[in-house]
């Protein structure tokens, strides 16, 4: 008997192989590809316009469009320009693909109105999901808002297979804290914000990112770092408390976040009942989409999965 | 439209031996009473000390006695993989005596007393810590293990979630859950005290040699990107029986952006030299690595010459992620029917990435899984070929781990238990040493249960 399962994943169908229409040009001499990198991002976040999509790698940048060119004049070696097709038969040109595909992506979610936060279970990677019931739940409390959130972690391997790329929409939950009262906070975990931690880090200060809250002076927290066993004068607003299951349990709401971000919060929903719902979000038809990248689109369709009795192998 | 529609491949589980069969599935093969394990406790009656708070709630207190007499008495209404009592399974008695432990904030201090005036009048610990998870790197529960490892005390830690997932079974009378929930508890004690339940029928092959690698970045920062960190290893012999673990203090650089690995200048020395203690016999032998975390190209090379230069005819080096992203699903309305088999897999790039399911659905119960486990959708694991980049990601290596995964004796079938164990245990054993520097190797690798 032959058992037929959906999945989450999607896979190119048109073009096959994938080949996307790009412009390139060298970097400058000198240019490290982090600064240009963080440019566009900036851009992008400016913009939010498809014709932002480009990727900084092996010291070149490419690009969907001329205006990303026009936008990094000081960084280019512009005589070098030239249009031309990548495809996934290198390692370089996969790179480029995949990262085009997930800014596409981005753009795609953020057009139909979902927002991000950071994936916990990959790093650097982000769950898109939408102020509404089916992704997001609050317990509100005197002390802090307790929220629950899931959605739909995208992530993309162009290349690994020549010719195609897949997405893979994975269902995933996270937790936030939202502080009303930061005196309840007292004694407990706190994390700093990354770019306070730099500027520790330029002011020559060592510090472990274990740290609890042992005091609040107006605005200013008094941060005990637990490793090197000091304390640290922190702005408030430069720190933040991480939703641990241990606090989460202390406040009593770990129970009905889990449930939420576990998909059980009801009998009747599932992992695949959310995925499904997220889906209908996201898509007109959750059978395929049609990504944007510059001038060229890319059709996805996705993938069932056929599982035989028979053995294999043994 | 088009549809597109891939073959997912199936493999068997392994067989095991027991004493008086083998089996596909030996917690079916004990409870019917066709099996008994292959290598019994000799003590006829094992003492247990019951530590547990003095403020505990009545709640807690009964769900913990119920787990205790459900332990030596059996689960009484669960016919499916019946657990009838510790003596009838594993023809040893478990005599209870029972503890309290002062409740103030440094609770550990006292639980560690007792454990050191206990040591030579008990068999084993049971102890209830109400800590709602496993604690970070130097918490109370880490603490308690790394005593018990240093003084070879055998105990078993019952945290908050497990009493009270206790008490959610029994209130919901879900007595399939709790009869698995009983039936992991009591392989655990019993390998802890000795036992042997089972071992695998055949060998693996062609791999001989298997090496967990996992590594622990501790809290301080040492500059921008440089970490210091524990890299412990574990070999295991091709019937994935453990053999010996190391571990030592290393200096790591870490990316920060996809937190790459790789190992400091001045530590290169070092990790070499813990390689090849571990390494002594392995001239001519088929080495595969298993990692999970995500390192650089530079220490995989050094890795993989430090072994080859060792005499190791091949090495294979593997990383196993438990986050894979790909989701099947089969009802859309009853997670738990919803799941692959056992051993179902697909290669995402043939002989490099594949996804394989270490949990699901067993050949003997189609249409459920054969333990009852809340409804959460059952998740492949990620295996993907590191290096050497020449070499290819078979069907064997799959094979090994789902074979690895089974030899965590005491989850055997249940989904929490989806990575191989020489790579949980090794991932346990780098915990333990990197809450407390006094933690030497294990003798018994039962003390990282």
């Amino acid at each position: 008997m032959t058992e037929i399962y959906f999945s989450n994943l999607y896979r190119n169908i048109d073009p096959v192989p994938i080949r996307i229409s790009v412009f390139v040009t060298p970097l400058k001499n000198n240019v490290q590809e982090h600064i240009v990198q963080k440019r566009l991002t900036e851009m992008f976040h400016q913009m939010f316009d498809v014709t932002c999509n480009a990727v900084v790698t092996h010291g070149k940048l490419y690009a969907v469009s001329l205006n990303v060119i026009e936008e990094l004049n000081e960084f280019i070696v512009k005589n070098k320009l030239k249009q031309i097709m990548v495809t996934t038969d290198n390692e370089e040109h996969s790179k480029v693909i995949g990262r085009l595909l997930y800014r596409s992506l981005d753009l795609f979610f953020y057009e139909r109105g979902f927002v991000t936060i950071g994936s916990k279970i990959e790093k650097g990677k982000r769950i898109f999901y939408k102020n509404k019931p089916i992704f997001v739940r609050e317990v509100r409390t005197h002390d802090a808002i307790f929220r629950a959130v899931r959605g739909l972690r995208p992530k993309i391997y162009a290349g690994a297979v020549p010719g195609f790329a897949y997405i893979f929409l994975t269902p995933e939950g996270a937790h936030i804290i939202e502080v009303n009262e930061w005196e309840a906070f007292l004694g407990q975990q706190v994390k700093i914000k990354r770019n306070y931690l730099k500027e520790l880090t330029n002011r020559g200060i060592n510090y472990s990112n274990i740290f609890k809250l042992e005091d609040i002076i107006t605005n200013i927290a008094l941060v005990k770092d637990l490793y090197y066993d000091k304390l640290l004068k922190v702005p408030l607003n430069q720190i933040y408390v991480p939703a641990t299951t241990k606090l989460l349990s202390k406040f009593n709401v770990l129970d009905s976040l889990q449930a939420f971000t576990s998909f059980r919060e009801s009998e009747q929903m599932t992992e695949y009942g959310f995925l499904d719902n997220a889906l209908n979000e996201a898509l007109v038809d959750a059978q395929s989409f049609k990504l944007e990248v510059g001038p060229t689109d890319v059709t996805f369709c996705r993938i069932y999965f056929e599982e035989d009795e028979k053995y294999e192998g043994t | 439209m088009k549809e597109l529609k891939v073959k997912l491949n199936r493999f068997e589980t392994p067989i095991f031996q027991l004493d008086g069969g083998e089996t596909r599935d030996p917690i079916r093969c004990l409870s019917s009473g066709l099996c008994k394990p292959l290598r019994k406790v000799i003590k006829p009656n094992i003492r247990v000390l019951v530590l547990f708070p003095e403020q505990i709630s009545e709640e807690k207190r009964n769900a913990l006695d119920r787990l205790l007499s459900s332990l030596v008495n059996g689960v009484e209404e669960v016919r499916i993989k019946r657990w009838p009592g510790f003596y009838e399974i594993f023809g040893t008695k478990l005599v209870f005596e029972h503890k309290t432990y002062s409740s103030r904030d440094e609770y550990v201090e006292s639980i560690l007393r007792t454990l050191s005036d206990g040591a030579k009048a008990y068999d084993f610990f049971i102890i209830y810590m109400p800590e709602p998870a496993k604690s970070r790197l130097k918490g109370r529960y880490f603490k308690v293990k790394a005593y018990a490892l240093v003084n070879r005390i055998k105990e078993q830690i019952i945290i908050k979630p497990t009493i009270d997932k206790i008490i959610k079974y029994l209130n919901r009378r879900d007595l399939l859950s709790y009869n698995d929930l009983i039936w992991n508890f009591a392989l655990s004690i019993f390998t802890k005290i000795g036992g042997i339940p089972w071992r695998l029928k055949n060998p693996m092959s062609p791999t001989d040699v298997f090496i967990a690698l996992s590594t622990i970045i501790k809290p301080e920062r040492l500059g921008v990107r440089h970490r210091a960190g524990i890299a412990a290893l574990q070999i295991y012999n091709n019937w994935g029986e453990y053999e010996q673990s190391i571990h030592g203090e290393l200096i790591f650089i870490r990316e920060e952006v996809k937190a790459i690995l790789n190992i400091g200048r001045d530590s290169r020395e070092d990790f070499v030299r813990l390689i090849l203690t571990v390494t002594k016999n392995i001239k001519g032998k088929n080495i595969v690595v298993h990692l999970s975390d995500l390192y650089s190209k530079d220490f995989h090379t050094l890795l993989y010459d430090t072994l080859i230069q060792q005499g190791a005819a091949s090495v294979k080096i593997i990383r196993i992620q438990t986050d894979s992203p790909l989701r099947l699903y089969k009802n859309i309305k009853d997670a738990s029917r919803a799941w692959p088999m056992v051993a179902s897999y697909w290669f995402l790039k043939s002989g490099k990435i594949a996804h394989l399911y270490t949990s699901g659905k067993w050949k003997y119960y189609v249409h459920k899984a054969p333990y009852a486990i809340p409804k959460h959708t059952v998740r492949p694991i990620q295996i993907s070929l590191e290096y050497p980049h020449s070499s290819e990601l078979t069907l064997n290596d799959l094979k090994d781990i789902l074979w690895l995964t089974k030899l965590y004796t005491y989850m055997i079938d249940a989904p929490r238990a989806r990575i191989p164990a020489d790579l949980k245990l090794c991932r346990r054993y780098a915990k333990i040493v990197a809450s407390n520097e006094n933690v030497g190797p294990p003798e018994d690798i039962t003390y990282l249960y």
